[in-house]
């Protein structure tokens, strides 16, 4: 037992320490940060030209370095979930120091997406206006399901260790205790609380498995999904993945060498772990190997010295403009770092760190070579694409590594990072009381006959997950289908400005056009009728009106003062269902449309007057004037059939 | 029999899943092809099919359709692509040789499929297609993901990378995507036929550039009559590519593109 609370000290211990090399690291990290924020401040300003993409080569590092991290984050899932499933016990020591990279390469790789939009500032229409027929929403719904199911996998078992700190770190800081106080849930340690649970621990681990794999092969359909050489592949899915966990591993591999370097884990992390990690890696690598060959070498024997697109993309990257970029990878990333970690002499710490580190790297370039020389390759004969990263590239995939550092290194002072409750009580436990705790016979894997909750678990929950992931794909389309019927609607809601029609008067309009054709009663004051138009074959009558208080506005000639459009449009014959940029949704006489107030030129070097459209009895009404939109809703109201 | 309520569920779920199809499956019948064409086709027959035909017997490389496109579109610079001279060449001229060593040309606008990977991939949607089956971009709502610069098999999509220079009587222009003017930085830019114009009955910018200089090259039409016109004749279309080996570029992606080319003739392209 004194062994057990020497072990818990020693892992508390980090969580009190503040050393000056800390603060002065947080600081390194914070500086390269806020050089990064700055660059991407001169990106969003000046426009996303500072990039090195330009339109053959459209997408540059920041996608490199989405699918970098997205790859890292795998390893928790791995870790905590497929271990757990095999029964890998080892795992215990290391399984949150994984969950954490998972946490903060999430957090990293979220930013990409956004952070490479053209327009950042519209973000939100991928929320509002989503199309499901996309590869980029698959993205989205994946990530944000895959963040917000690891962020709970990683919290799940921290919170009996929050309890602990909680409990014992009495001598922090108040806004620390107040975390861990919040945090901890009022976790007392009971027996029907560790049941509770390992039974939600045992959800989440069947849970995020098949999460994790989608969200990786969706990335992978993001490439595979395009018509474009070097990306017409049907192995990109599982190659994805595979390269995902391997560059995982390997991270793993060196944070536990910075941990036991720095914290003095060595008691927890042993030379057994690095040798089964290393071991893990050695596969993962391998199946990689496997891929690669599978990737370049079939098609190669197909089309390698073809002048077609495809043999030009294969021969850039093997001797061509890629080629050191290209063999580094396959040399350095896969073949050596296999031999490192398989020949017994090189079968040591520093080996294994190589190995790992190489691995990491070979795998950033993997996805470069992914990335960009299929879209450097020109489709149409021209020249090829070319690419180089700016400072402001570097700037911000710099500092977005020391933002994963910095959440890292925060995280390890502010939680334990190796499991108390798994490591320590768990095993002091079974060995000094004669019958196991009631609590661990309900562990996935602790104990032989747990092999069939675990399969009654795998049964039921994978049912549950599999109805709502279908559930999930399908209700969105349903929903849509049901608010806009099943006919295409057409998202165009623009007015038409030429082609209005001839010059008739109101009485002629009255009787050519194909509807009932109406006229407001309540103008602003001094406001003329001038000109009534009929086009499109009798679906469009036009009043155009003449005011010499109003400012005009400029898109008629000869310019009008406000004008009303009437159309029997069947395409448009009801409010579209999106809300165009700009608009709010308006009730003219309990009939639903939308309006928006005059604009000055602005940031989108816009100036339009206000606008007001309706749908009533089949017609479709705008209103174009210069006017508040409370005076345009007072003309629409006003309209009566003549 | 004892019921559980799982399996009560379960069958309910399944008889009433049955019934719906065996409604179906009854009322399934051989169409005739009127039915057919009646359930198939979505298109009014008074809607246009607009079709381009490009004969490159005729072409010489004087590049007015892309200028004239610059200055009707008010095209926006193609910024540090020098390859591009300056402005995005929304229709851009291919040159090489032939076996002779003569020389060939080849414009290349947007190719409006009717299968385009561009809309297809849009995660907003800000792709869609006009009634008259012209591809056109809502920059109002593009959010620049830049995901159709790649689906493009042909490269005929552009980006503003930079605020384009907007002059001042270009700001009172309202924005429509028929006529995608004025320019703003961050948002996807095409060639959209001049859908403005087409409208109104008059061919595109290039397409009437190309008639004023004599060269009589690209043709513009409407497939449903069978007719394309360089805006100073109307010639029949099928008789225009009767015997001249028509193709469309990379017919073997399936994107059905909306632009047909006439090869040289007597030369091998």
């Amino acid at each position: 037992m004194a062994e057990a609370r020497d072990t818990t000290e020693l892992l508390l211990d980090p969580l009190t320490r503040r050393s000056n090399r800390y603060y002065l690291l947080v600081c390194v990290l914070l500086a390269i940060c806020c050089w990064g924020v700055y660059a991407y401040a001169v990106q969003v300003t000046s426009g996303i030209g500072v990039l090195g993409v330009r339109s053959e080569v459209m997408w540059g590092v920041y996608i490199v370095n989405f699918v970098f991290f997205i790859g890292i984050s795998h390893v928790g899932a791995l870790m905590s979930a497929i271990l757990r499933l095999t029964g890998a016990d080892w795992r215990k020591p290391i399984t949150r120091l994984a969950e954490v990279v998972t946490f903060a390469s999430l957090m990293a790789a979220l930013t990409w997406p956004i952070a490479h939009l053209g327009r950042p500032d519209r973000w939100t229409n991928l929320l509002t206006l989503p199309k499901l027929q996309s590869p980029l929403l698959w993205d989205l719904i994946c990530i944000s399901t895959y963040t917000i199911g690891s962020t709970i996998f990683l919290y799940l078992p921290l919170i009996p260790d929050i309890a602990k700190c909680r409990d014992r770190l009495t001598n922090v800081s108040r806004f620390r205790r107040w975390i861990y106080s919040v945090l901890s849930l009022g976790w007392r340690g009971s027996e029907s609380e560790m049941q509770y649970l390992e039974r939600a621990i045992g959800i989440m681990t069947i849970l995020i498995i098949p999460i994790a794999i989608s969200v990786h092969t969706v990335v992978s359909w993001d490439f595979a999904t395009q018509l474009r050489t070097g990306w017409n592949s049907t192995i990109f899915g599982p190659y994805f993945v595979a390269g995902a966990l391997l560059s995982g591993v390997a991270t793993v591999l060196l944070v536990m060498a910075a941990l036991t370097k720095f914290d003095h884990l060595e008691a927890l992390i042993t030379r057994k772990h690095f040798d089964y990690i290393a071991t893990l890696l050695l596969a993962l690598d391998v199946i990689l190997i496997y891929f690669t060959i599978n990737e370049y070498m079939v098609p190669g024997y197909k089309i390698l010295g073809q002048n077609t697109l495809e043999g030009q993309w294969l021969s850039s990257l093997l001797w061509g403009i890629y080629w050191p970029r290209f063999w580094f990878q396959i040399l350095g990333g896969l073949i050596l770092p296999a031999f490192i970690l398989a020949v017994p002499k090189t079968r040591t710490i520093t080996g294994y760190l190589v190995a790992a580190l190489l691995i990491d790297i070979g795998m950033y370039i993997e996805r470069f070579n992914i990335v960009v020389p299929s879209l450097a390759v020109p489709q149409l004969p021209y020249a090829w694409g070319q690419y180089s990263p700016t400072w402001v590239d570097i700037s911000t995939t710099a500092a977005s590594f020391a933002g994963v550092a910095l959440v890292y290194i925060i995280f390890t002072r502010t939680f334990p990072i190796i499991t108390i409750w798994e490591t320590v009580d768990q095993s002091t436990d079974t060995g000094a009381s004669p019958e196991p705790h009631p609590a661990h016979t309900r562990t996935l894997t602790s104990r032989s006959d747990s092999a069939v909750d675990s399969r009654r678990y795998f049964l039921r929950y994978g049912a549950m997950m599999a109805a709502s992931f279908l559930l999930g794909s399908v209700s969105p389309s349903l929903a849509n289908t049901m608010i806009r019927g099943v006919k295409k609607n057409s998202t165009d809601v623009t007015v038409p400005i030429s082609n209005l029609g001839t010059s008739v008067s109101i009485n002629d309009a009255k009787s050519m056009a194909k509807f009932q054709v109406a006229k407001p009663a309540r103008i602003p004051r001094e406001s003329v009728l001038d000109d009534v138009r009929v086009g499109n074959s009798g679906e469009l009558v036009t009043l155009l009106y003449v005011n010499p208080t109003t400012p005009t506005i400029p898109m008629y000639a000869p310019e009008v003062g406000f004008a009303i459009l009437e159309m029997a449009d069947p395409k448009l014959d009801a409010p579209p269902t999106y809300l165009p940029n700009g608009f709010k949704r308006v009730k003219v006489n309990s009939n639903s449309g939308f309006a928006r107030a005059p604009s000055d030129a602005e940031f989108d070097n816009r100036n339009e007057p206000g606008q007001l459209q309706w749908w009533q009895n089949g017609v479709h009404f705008v209103i174009l004037a210069n006017l508040s939109i409370e005076q345009l809703r007072q003309i629409a109201e006003s309209m009566e059939p003549i | 029999m004892e019921l559980s309520r799982r399996k009560f569920l379960a069958t309910t779920a399944s008889a009433a899943g049955g019934a719906t199809f065996a409604s179906i499956l009854a009322n399934l019948r051989p169409l005739t092809a009127a039915e057919t064409t009646q359930l198939t086709s979505t298109q009014d027959p008074t809607v246009k099919r607009w079709i381009w035909v490009i004969d490159l017997e005729r072409c010489n490389g004087c590049m007015k359709c892309t200028e004239a496109c610059t200055v009707e579109m008010r095209v926006p610079p193609a910024w540090g692509e020098p390859q591009y001279e300056g402005y995005q060449p929304w229709i851009q001229v291919f040159g090489t040789t032939d076996a002779d060593q003569h020389a060939v040309f080849m414009p290349v606008p947007c190719q409006n499929c009717q299968n385009a990977p561009c809309v297809k991939v849009c995660p907003v949607g800000a792709n869609y297609y006009s009634e008259d089956g012209i591809v056109l971009v809502d920059q109002l709502r593009c959010v620049g993901t830049r995901i159709c610069l790649g689906a493009c098999p042909y490269q005929r999509r552009f980006f503003n990378w930079f605020d384009p220079p907007v002059p001042e009587e270009e700001k009172s222009i309202p924005y429509s995507p028929d006529y995608n003017i004025p320019h703003r930085r961050g948002v996807v830019e095409k060639c959209i036929w001049c859908r403005h114009r087409v409208v109104d009955g008059k061919v595109p910018a290039c397409v009437e550039a190309c008639a004023k200089a004599g060269m009589k090259v690209l043709w513009f039409g409407d497939a449903a009559q069978d007719a394309v016109s360089d805006g100073e004749e109307v010639v029949s279309l099928s008789q225009m590519i009767r015997n001249r080996g028509a193709y469309r570029l990379k017919e073997d992606l399936g994107t059905d593109p909306r632009v047909i080319y006439l090869p040289p003739q007597g030369g091998s392209a």
